[in-house]
């Protein structure tokens, strides 16, 4: 079971009315006939975990997933003795029932899933799912105001310090949601005190209704007629190089839709990322009549399988050797382009996608969310380029950066250059990094991270007009540069609805109150303000040292060794 | 009527209403409640005046209390002009004082408005505290522990602070690291208020020395010398750099007190002892010596040559130090003893007893018989020390007239490499690593100068000074950190600041 921090009373975290039982299941794969493997639930009380039950539910002659198989480990032969869920169903739904007068609400990380995938179940034996609401954890954490990496749960423990001691299993995965769910609820109401928590959830809540689907939106899953091959295709373990190859050949030829989601099922190693990458990219090379939207497909695989490789110089290899020769051919992605690049949730670019990680394996020794970029890399990322030294004649060598940037890839290369400059920023160089920011952005880079850095430096560095360091006429003046930056940020990304963007769009509502607010006056104008100067100093203001550069402290070493002339030495 | 009891400063009182028969509001008064200890009457003292009208009467009127603060005494003012009653705060808020309350110098008891002084519009520590801590430092101590030393100080004084005390000395080693910034500040802020006037006092006495009658003007000697400290470069390194502790005494008559006066007059660290770091500590004292007494380094050298032509109307002697010139003078005895089988006789007695340096005439005779007996022992003409001879030598025979004509100043450095060594460089082996800083490094060392003057030997003195400061800026104190150095700099190690200083301040 995930811990959570202690010293919280309970009692605050009373909901009258609601019984609140959080639920995860497995299932055998997440296209054609889903069916539930594992459900395990918990029943929450004042905050705490008052019972649980986990359930194996023998799903009969179901074809199994081994990409699921692989991540839960729920194989036939294990759930042979298991019961199936007409067995069951008395005992499921007592728990998902509330007593009189009280209304059930089921948390869970994308609880509308195993929603989904219990009113199947029930639909399946003739029944109707009890009526109840949903509370996702993506909801609480919106009101909770965290912002974690990433959507997943592994993400979400992460951004809480919390852990899963058993993940991908169901009763693992539901303890951990339980904690997730029970802190952030404690964050809600220690952040307003006075607030009522019922009235809170009434607000987060959806009202869920197995038949109609009620005020939520049930996913629509692919209804695809497949052929016998490409059925097989599906069906193929995917663990073995051979097969795998083969069945991807299958979902190839038949223009599969879902063939990003099949490269990804059949990575589990890193081993089979390099294979599944090779695969792909081979494939674009032997076939001239692939279409647009299939080479997007293919790519939207590279990358998946690109996140799973831990080996940044691996990365780079494929990006130098494969990659690169595409950056001019798929250049900016258009909203009116058919490359199906953009069918992901958060509307971003895939081929972006894949960059980023390039990028990520440029500027990073390793990949770790924690580790900082190398130095010596981030300066490589921009080769040639000092925002101090004007530049010198003749062409500059060209970075990473300029190659992205020329083929158009601006998203990228501006988040290439927000880590960049977030290094520079936290060894001392801020100037050096707003200047690095501001150039990226006068070059046309908008990414949020980007836009964020650069209004967070204008505000904090005082700076006007894009001089650094100086002190603006107007002291709202930084604030409605930075509004100014953030919503042009904010129109070039219009479908966006990742963490970034919600963070992005905090700010701007923050800095919209301080510019719109009318100017401070004192309580008490009888205060009176030290206006008494500093003492003189040995050193003033103007004989400042500022930072030396690596050639200056060269040049001082040599200053000292070297000897006088008429020393012994010299003689 | 009885209206209850009430409970102020451990003694409980009777409440009494009253109401008047005439057309009066009615009001409350209170007296010791019977079969509760009467308490001694307190020592009077008069409460604070109002700022805004000194002449009208005020009395004690509450406290007041942040969340996270120290109780301080409030007033209230009762105008004689017409205008309306107000509460106010003194200028430099007092801790309130509970009856009983004694001094913990003194062990006198306080009277109610003798509370302990604020040390400067928003602060929470009083000014004894600071001006003790002031004292600390100026002994040697580090920043993190008198820092800590002063939060359990207020913590005894007011039952408020962050630091608790502690035996553990992991976590006496977290408070250290954690508080430091608190002295640091403090040695920023309070070190040029009680140096200032110091060194101002210090120039007037020896401007009063230079002021006098020719015939009766007595000689200003000015003794020069430096220490280095050793630092590593960068935690974990072996790579060690230095920077040097600068030294000036001054030596004269104070003919009001009839007696030698031999002060410590400035400590300085800068990057390096090169002439320019000499030339900042002589622009910095501002005035021109009768005598320099120094050893016969090349930086000294080069900043009195500068001394010397920025100065032509105003001649001066530079001296060797007696201490210096013994040591040459015993490193040639020795190798001519070793290389040459040079028998000294008594002539390394009359360096060990000073007797060589006396006046002109014993140096005049110690050489004479240095160089009679070479010609006797028959050391060969090619060992003698010709280049001491050639150089140095006639700069002894031109200073030993000098000297005589001023007896009682000092013949060496003795006394301040003393200094020096008992001062400076026990604080500098063990904190040298910390300071990189420049100007406040310079700031404590205007402490440690303070400290060898007796400044810090009557603290009422300096919290006296911290006090009116204080109060001639309206109870503010000059405005923290306004000295930082760029992020990732030191400017104490930073070899180029000497000679961009000497050009900022155009030398």
């Amino acid at each position: 079971m995930a811990t959570s921090k202690r010293g919280r009373s309970p009692k605050q975290l009373h909901v009258k009315g609601r019984r609140l039982v959080v639920v995860d299941c497995e299932t055998n794969g997440l296209y054609g006939d889903v069916r539930i493997l594992s459900l395990a639930v918990i029943e929450l009380r004042n905050g705490i975990a008052a019972d649980s039950k986990l359930w194996l539910v023998n799903p009969g002659n179901v074809p199994m997933d081994p990409g699921a198989i692989a991540k839960n480990g729920l194989t036939a032969d294990l759930l042979e003795d298991a019961s199936s869920f007409d067995v069951l169903v008395d005992e499921v739904t007592q728990w998902l029932t509330a007593p009189e007068g009280d209304t059930l609400t089921l948390i869970g990380h994308k609880v509308s899933f195993d929603a989904h995938k219990l009113a199947g179940e029930y639909r399946r034996l003739g029944l109707t799912l009890p009526p109840l609401q949903l509370l996702d954890t993506a909801k609480l954490v919106e009101a909770a105001h965290v912002h974690p990496e990433r959507k997943s749960l592994e993400a979400l423990l992460a951004a809480l310090g919390l852990t899963n001691s058993a993940p991908h299993t169901a009763l693992g995965d539901t303890a951990a949601a339980a904690a997730a769910a029970v802190e952030l609820l404690h964050r809600i109401v220690e952040d307003e005190k006075t607030i009522d928590l019922a009235a809170v959830l009434d607000g987060l809540c959806v009202t869920y209704d197995g038949e109609t689907g009620g005020s939520w939106v049930v996913p629509v899953e692919p209804e695809v007629e497949l052929t016998d091959a490409h059925r097989s295709a599906h069906l193929a373990d995917l663990s073995d190089g051979r097969s795998r190859s083969l069945a991807l050949d299958v979902c190839l030829g038949e223009d599969c839709a879902i063939l990003p989601t099949r490269m990804e099922d059949g990575i589990i190693t890193q081993a089979h990322a390099r294979q599944v990458t090779t695969w792909a990219l081979a494939s674009i090379d032997a076939d001239d009549t692939l279409s647009r939207a299939t080479i997007g497909r293919l790519l939207r695989g590279v990358g998946q399988a690109l996140r799973r490789v831990e080996d940044p110089e691996y990365v780079l290899e494929v990006y130098r050797n494969e990659l690169a020769p595409y950056l001019d051919w798929l250049g900016p992605c258009t909203p009116e382009d058919a490359c199906e690049r953009c069918a992901n949730e958060s509307g971003t670019c895939d081929f972006d996608g894949v960059l980023r990680r390039c990028v990520d394996a440029f500027v990073q020794d390793k990949f770790d969310p924690f580790a900082k970029p190398s130095k010596k890399r981030a300066s490589e990322f921009l080769a040639g380029y000092n925002p101090k030294v004007a530049r010198k004649r003749g062409r500059p060598k060209e970075g990473f950066y300029g190659e992205l940037r020329r083929a158009g890839h601006l998203d990228a290369a501006g988040y290439g250059i927000a880590r960049v400059a977030d290094v520079r920023r936290v060894e001392g160089g801020r100037e050096w990094a707003y200047r690095l920011l501001r150039k990226a952005w006068d070059d046309g880079c908008r990414t949020p991270r980007l836009a964020e850095m650069l209004a967070s430096m204008t505000v904090v560095d005082a700076v006007e007009g894009g001089s650094w360091g100086a002190v603006p006429v107007d002291p709202k003046a930084p604030v409605i540069e930075a509004v100014s930056l953030i919503d042009e940020s904010l129109a070039s990304y219009p479908n966006q609805s990742s963490h970034i963007f919600e963070r992005l769009d905090e700010r701007r509502n923050r800095l919209t109150r301080v510019r719109d607010a009318a100017p401070r006056v004192a309580r008490n104008p009888t205060t009176t303000l030290n206006v008494r100067r500093p003492h003189s100093t040995i050193l003033g203001r103007a004989a400042m040292p500022a930072k030396k550069t690596a050639r200056e402290a060269a040049a001082t070493v040599v200053k000292v060794a070297a000897p006088r002339a008429g020393s012994r030495r010299a003689r | 009527m009885k209206n209850g009891t009430r409970k102020v400063a451990g003694v409980t009182y009777q409440r009494y209403l009253c109401r008047p028969n005439n057309s009066d509001a009615a009001h409350t008064l209170k007296s010791y409640a019977s079969g509760s200890a009467t308490p001694e009457p307190t020592p009077y003292s008069p409460p604070e005046r109002c700022p805004k009208h000194p002449l009208s009467r005020t009395v004690r009127d509450g406290k007041t209390k942040r969340a996270r603060g120290v109780e301080r005494q409030r007033y209230r003012c009762y105008p004689n002009n017409g205008d309306a009653e107000h509460r106010f705060t003194p200028v430099l808020s007092r801790l309130v004082v509970d009856h009983g309350e004694t001094c913990p110098e003194c062990s006198r008891e306080r009277g109610v408005n003798q509370g302990d002084t604020n040390v400067a519009h928003g602060y929470k520590f009083t000014t004894r505290v600071v001006a003790a801590a002031l004292a600390e430092l100026a002994d040697g101590d580090s920043y993190g522990s008198t820092a800590v030393w002063a939060k359990q100080q207020m913590l005894a004084l007011t039952g408020h602070t962050s630091t608790r005390i502690t035996s553990s000395s992991r976590e006496k080693s977290r408070q250290r690291k954690n508080s430091w910034r608190l002295a640091a500040d403090w040695v920023e802020t309070f070190s040029p208020v009680l140096f200032e006037p110091w060194a101002a006092a210090a120039r007037a006495e020896v401007d009063e020395a230079f002021a006098q009658p020719t015939k009766d003007r007595q000689v200003v000697s000015l003794l020069l010398d430096d220490i280095p400290v050793f630092v590593k470069a960068r935690q974990g390194t072996r790579q060690r750099q230095r920077f040097s502790v600068l030294a000036a005494s001054e030596s004269f008559i104070d003919l009001d007190k009839g007696q030698r006066v031999t002060r410590l007059r400035l400590l300085r660290a800068y990057p390096d002892h090169s002439g320019d770091a000499y030339k900042l500590v002589l622009a910095e004292l501002g005035y021109v010596p009768d005598i320099v007494m120094a050893d016969g380094g090349t930086g000294i050298g080069a900043a009195v040559r500068w001394l010397e032509k920025s100065n032509p109307g105003k001649p001066f002697a530079v001296c060797l130090s007696a201490y210096h010139l013994r040591q040459q003078l015993r490193r040639q005895l020795a190798k001519l003893s070793s290389e040459h089988n040079f028998r000294p006789g008594d002539l390394e007695d009359r360096l060990q007893n000073w007797s060589f340096s006396s006046s002109s005439v014993a140096w005049h005779t110690w050489w004479g018989d240095y160089e009679n007996r070479m010609r006797a022992q028959k050391i060969a003409p090619s060992a003698w020390p010709h280049k001491w001879i050639n150089e140095v030598k006639p700069r002894v025979d031109a200073q030993m007239p000098v000297l005589d004509q001023s007896r009682v100043l000092p013949r060496s450095t003795g006394s301040l490499e003393a200094t020096l060594f008992d001062i400076v460089k026990p604080t500098m082996n063990v904190r040298g690593p910390g300071f990189g800083n420049l100007e406040r490094t310079n700031r404590l060392l205007d402490l440690m100068t303070l400290r060898a003057n007796g400044v810090f030997d009557n603290l009422q003195t300096v919290a006296n000074a911290l006090v009116t400061d204080a109060l001639l800026h309206d109870g503010f104190a000059p405005p923290v950190r306004s000295i930082a150095d760029v992020r990732m700099v030191r400017s104490l190690l930073d070899e180029t600041m000497t000679e961009r200083l000497v050009k900022q301040a155009g030398l």
